[in-house]
């Protein structure tokens, strides 16, 4: 399924704004390894942030499972995020 | 059936001659499924026994078509609470004591990981998007007892067990594989059968030295314990993945190096992962999503974590166990990974991830934290074994314990400079170090005087 044109800046805009951080810049294999403040609690943070930015609803498994930020576009597309 | 008698052996070889003689998915779904049977049937002398886990999983059944019906959450949560009812009834967890109890010919073997999958499976059917195939009655009875995963795990996920499902028509058994997966069974029963059978006779004679200090016979107790249920347990969990890799089935690892974590967190990482992970999906997870809405500064965030962590750990501990001994080692699982989350959230804040992880890596730093991580899990699985009236000195025992990961880890360092290259899988060498082993089961299997302890995850 190809992304909707938005995606990309706007989780941009969603990981600055989670991460409080106005230089973040993201690719396909971003993980809780780059990021210093993405622990399993600011996950559930963005996770909630994501969800309501693309008004989609991520099952347990869903956000458990996600590894990456490449991950998190493809289930935000296959959800059809609006 | 034992996983080290002849009749699991005959059962499991008659299932795979079976199973490799016809290449159709749907023969060998019902060869695993008529395995399955015969293995979940031989803990019961007698049909009535299996009364009680044939009515939880029809319940399961209802639950999970519930799930797929997608109800409100107040009917959804009221038919997941009277599975979880039902399940400590069958248990006879001691809180349930004042009810009628069930009939006491009712087994209950394997009823705990059937409960993980069935409420996995049915949350996921509940959060599912529209399209997802239906769960039919056979997937659903080889996702719960399947003969690899029915007593002790590792929790699939439904989704790669029916991916797995419907490929097996496909699979077809290359050397490699079948000498890869009979080497890890064989080291599976050998841990089971010789290490844990030698580090359970280890502990007991720790137990009886009077000329020792008694922090230190404890805390060398609760470390020998430790390594024999991680042997009992790790072997047979290997065990299950190489006989699973015989039948085209990949399950999930459950232990990856427990022993090289630094803390709490990071050993639930590699200690039982598939039932950390559940825990962290359906538990944790939901309750950071609920406490997430209101909870909106970095700090109410931390805390919400610290208690989220504290009630998952409490809860899991609680799990392993009927008695009020599991209700403290919850509790000590549960304040042990809250006070590690804080500690960690704290010293993040202060020097950033890269400083702690600077700091983790300080020598001192990393084998005391190493010590104490190993020593600590270790001094609460004592409320497993403990005997009543034998005093526990806990604070020196910690200590103890801790002195002797430490000596352990340093012996290990020193060890590990010295590499070993093995021997080529498939090559002479290799197929006479499996020979060995099959030689020495084979011994063990035959020799009746000879006594394995019983698999300790088998009575949760």
């Amino acid at each position: 399924m190809s992304e909707p044109a938005e995606l990309r800046p706007r989780m941009t805009r969603v990981f600055r704004e989670v991460f409080d951080d106005d230089a973040l810049e993201l690719t396909d294999s971003t993980s809780a390894a780059d990021i210093d403040a993405w622990d399993s609690l600011m996950h559930i943070t963005l996770v909630l942030a994501v969800e309501r930015e693309f008004s989609i609803r991520l099952s347990a498994a869903e956000a458990g499972l996600l590894k990456n930020v490449g991950e998190l576009y493809k289930l935000v597309s296959a959800r059809g995020g609006k | 059936l034992d996983f080290l008698s002849l009749q699991f052996g005959g059962l499991a070889l008659t299932a795979l001659v079976a199973f490799h003689a016809v290449a159709n998915a749907r023969w060998r779904q019902a060869v695993i499924a008529l395995a399955s049977a015969v293995y979940v049937g031989s803990f019961a002398d007698d049909p009535q026994q299996l009364t009680g886990l044939v009515l939880f999983l029809a319940l399961g059944y209802g639950l999970v078509q519930l799930g797929r019906a997608k109800p409100g959450s107040t009917v959804f949560g009221l038919a997941v609470f009277t599975l979880i009812a039902l399940f400590a009834w069958l248990k006879r967890y001691s809180a349930l004591a004042p009810l009628p109890q069930p009939p006491s010919i009712w087994i209950t073997v394997g009823l705990s990981y059937v409960l993980f999958r069935v409420l996995q499976l049915a949350v996921d059917e509940l959060q599912a998007e529209p399209g997802r195939p239906p769960v039919g009655p056979l997937a659903y009875f080889l996702f719960t007892c399947s003969l690899f995963t029915f007593v002790s795990g590792p929790i699939q996920r439904y989704d790669d067990h029916r991916a797995q499902l419907s490929k097996l028509g496909d699979f077809s058994l290359d050397s490699a594989t079948a000498y890869a997966a009979s080497s890890r069974i064989a080291n599976g029963l050998l841990k089971v059968a010789l290490i844990s059978t030698a580090l359970n006779a280890l502990h007991l004679w720790v137990l009886k030295q009077t000329n020792v200090p008694a922090s230190a016979a404890f805390g060398a107790a609760c470390l020998v314990w430790l390594l024999f249920l991680y042997a009992n347990f790790s072997g047979s969990i290997d065990v299950v993945l190489g006989l699973g890799a015989l039948f085209g089935f990949a399950l999930p690892e459950n232990f990856v190096r427990p022993f090289a974590a630094g803390n709490l967190l990071e050993f639930w990482n590699g200690w039982h992962i598939t039932l950390s992970q559940w825990f962290k999906f359906y538990v944790f997870n939901p309750i950071l999503k609920f406490l997430g809405r209101w909870l909106k500064t970095p700090s109410s965030l931390m805390w919400g974590g610290v208690l989220g962590y504290g009630i998952t750990f409490f809860l899991m501990g609680l799990w392993h166990g009927t008695t009020s001994a599991y209700v403290i080692y919850g509790a000590l699982l549960g304040a042990g990974v809250a006070v590690t989350k804080l500690y960690e959230s704290l010293m993040t804040r202060r020097l950033t991830k890269k400083g702690l992880t600077a700091l983790r890596a300080r020598p001192i730093y990393a084998a005391a934290a190493h010590g104490f991580t190993i020593a600590y899990f270790a001094l609460t699985l004592s409320l497993w074994w403990r005997e009543p009236g034998k005093a526990m000195p806990w604070v020196g025992g910690l200590f103890a314990a801790a002195a002797l990961v430490i000596a352990a880890r340093a012996v290990w360092m020193v060890g590990s400079r010295f590499t070993f290259k093995g021997v080529r899988a498939g090559g002479p060498l290799s197929q006479l170090w499996l020979g060995a082993r099959a030689f020495t089961l084979a011994a063990i299997a035959f020799d009746t005087s000879f006594h394995v302890p019983e698999l300790i995850y088998r009575g949760f």
